[in-house]
């Protein structure tokens, strides 16, 4: 059963440390796999999630409610990853698939078939891997996505149709599409 | 070239996200918790802030009495005709009000130690200087607005005797505040506001008899009434200063504890 954002909002701001637990439990999720597939890394992905709901608690007095809480995580989750990508440092283990790797066929073409996606992902521009990122992995509304990213409406159509573009000119280089 | 979202979607899902580590979302769910409940210490807050915080903490009581005494005061002054009456009943009128003013707001400042409740004050988020301090301020603000107010409609009949009656304003009440904060400075309980009570009483009535019997008020006293208000004045901020700085002991030299530590 889904709550509703803004009871526990209500609720929270009253000082109801549960609403905050159910809060954190319905987001984390999506707020991990986005700063995952921004990232390439567990850990890492784990860690910025961490401070995501660290930033998030710290300054949920500046907060308003306005019917988006999923969004102002993602606005606070690209700013770290923006972040982090700064500072990032070469990764030499590459975790994708990690644990589900097996030695049949089908999970073979599986990891290459990520690990395709990934490094195509990875070419792109680190604008346009967001924008594809947050439309087609989290389903997000395009206004939504150009709030997130502080940018305008048309430069994320923009840079969704080149990504698009980009990714299908790649993946097909590798027989992928 | 026809972007097939569907198509993109569907080859998009082959990149999977690993399992997060449920401990790790625990650990984030405690640490969110501790950085919510922590907030409030985090948070700095301004100087205006803060007095406005504080203001809701003093008791409706303390400004029902000095607004009542304001209003009193005035009233009373409106029906003096200045031209007539006996001014000196005018001057006994105005010190007795700066003496009531000025003692209204003791038994606010002194409410942490008449409820026992210093103990726990001085463990809450402002240290107890802070928020003694925090009381003094406003209180002694509002009281020097009273007495502004009074002055000013009291000056209005008569422009030429504002100097003595400020004088006649401001020395009641700085005595009275000198006896109050020697008071608060060495006696911390709920007595304290008994014997402030005690003592400017005695004050009104030795102030009543000096008036009638050796002319207290009249013009040739001006000069021992400006020595007054500046011994007031001396006095009055080094006993605010060292009472100030007394309120961060929980319990004097003289007194021990008498838990047993282990």
């Amino acid at each position: 059963m889904t709550v509703d954002d803004e009871k526990l909002i209500r609720r929270i701001k009253s000082g109801d440390t549960e609403a905050l637990d159910i809060l954190i439990q319905k987001y984390y999720n999506d707020i991990y796999t986005y700063c995952y597939r921004r990232l390439g890394h567990k850990y890492d992905a784990q860690d910025i999630t961490q401070e995501v709901f660290l930033h998030f608690c710290r300054n949920f007095d500046s907060y308003t409610h306005k019917g988006k809480c999923k969004n102002y995580l993602y606005v606070i989750a690209h700013n770290l990853c923006v972040n982090a990508i700064q500072k990032k440092t070469p990764i030499t283990l590459d975790d994708v698939g990690e644990g589900s790797l097996s030695s049949n066929d089908v999970a073979v073409d599986r990891f290459e078939a990520a690990d395709s996606i990934k490094t195509a992902l990875n070419t792109l521009q680190e604008e346009q891997k967001e924008v594809i990122l947050l439309r087609f992995y989290h389903d997000l509304k395009l206004k939504d996505i150009a709030q997130i990213m502080n940018c305008g409406l048309s430069i994320t159509k923009y840079r969704l149709g080149k990504g698009l573009k980009a990714l299908s000119k790649l993946l097909a280089r590798e027989d992928w599409i | 070239m026809k972007i097939n979202d569907a198509k993109i979607r569907n080859d998009l899902q082959q990149f999977s996200v690993p399992a997060y580590d449920r401990d790790k979302m625990q650990e984030t769910i405690r640490v969110s918790k501790k950085a919510y409940n922590e907030r409030l210490l985090s948070k700095r807050i301004g100087f205006c802030e803060f007095i406005a915080t504080q203001v809701r903490f003093i008791g409706r009581w303390v400004w029902l009495s000095q607004a009542t005494f304001l209003l009193l005061s005035l009233y009373l002054l409106s029906r003096f005709n200045f031209g007539k009456v006996d001014m000196q009943s005018v001057f006994l009128l105005l010190s007795s009000v700066a003496s009531l003013i000025a003692f209204v707001g003791f038994p606010e400042v002194l409410k942490s130690y008449a409820n026992n409740m210093e103990e726990i004050e001085a463990c809450t988020r402002f240290s107890m200087r802070k928020l003694m301090g925090a009381r003094m301020l406003i209180l002694g603000l509002a009281d020097l607005c009273s007495l502004t107010i009074i002055l000013t409609v009291s000056t209005a009949g008569n422009a030429a005797l504002i100097l003595r009656m400020i004088l006649y304003l401001f020395v009641p009440f700085n005595i009275t505040c000198c006896i109050c904060m020697t008071v608060l400075h060495h006696v911390r309980s709920r007595y304290a506001g008994y014997y402030c009570g005690a003592i400017c009483i005695v004050g009104l009535v030795i102030l009543r008899i000096l008036t009638w019997s050796y002319g207290c008020y009249e013009a040739g006293a001006t000069v021992g009434w400006i020595i007054l208000f500046f011994l007031s004045l001396i006095y009055l901020v080094i006993e605010i200063i060292r009472v100030f700085y007394s309120f961060n002991r929980v319990c004097f030299n003289d007194e021990m504890l008498s838990a047993k530590w282990q």
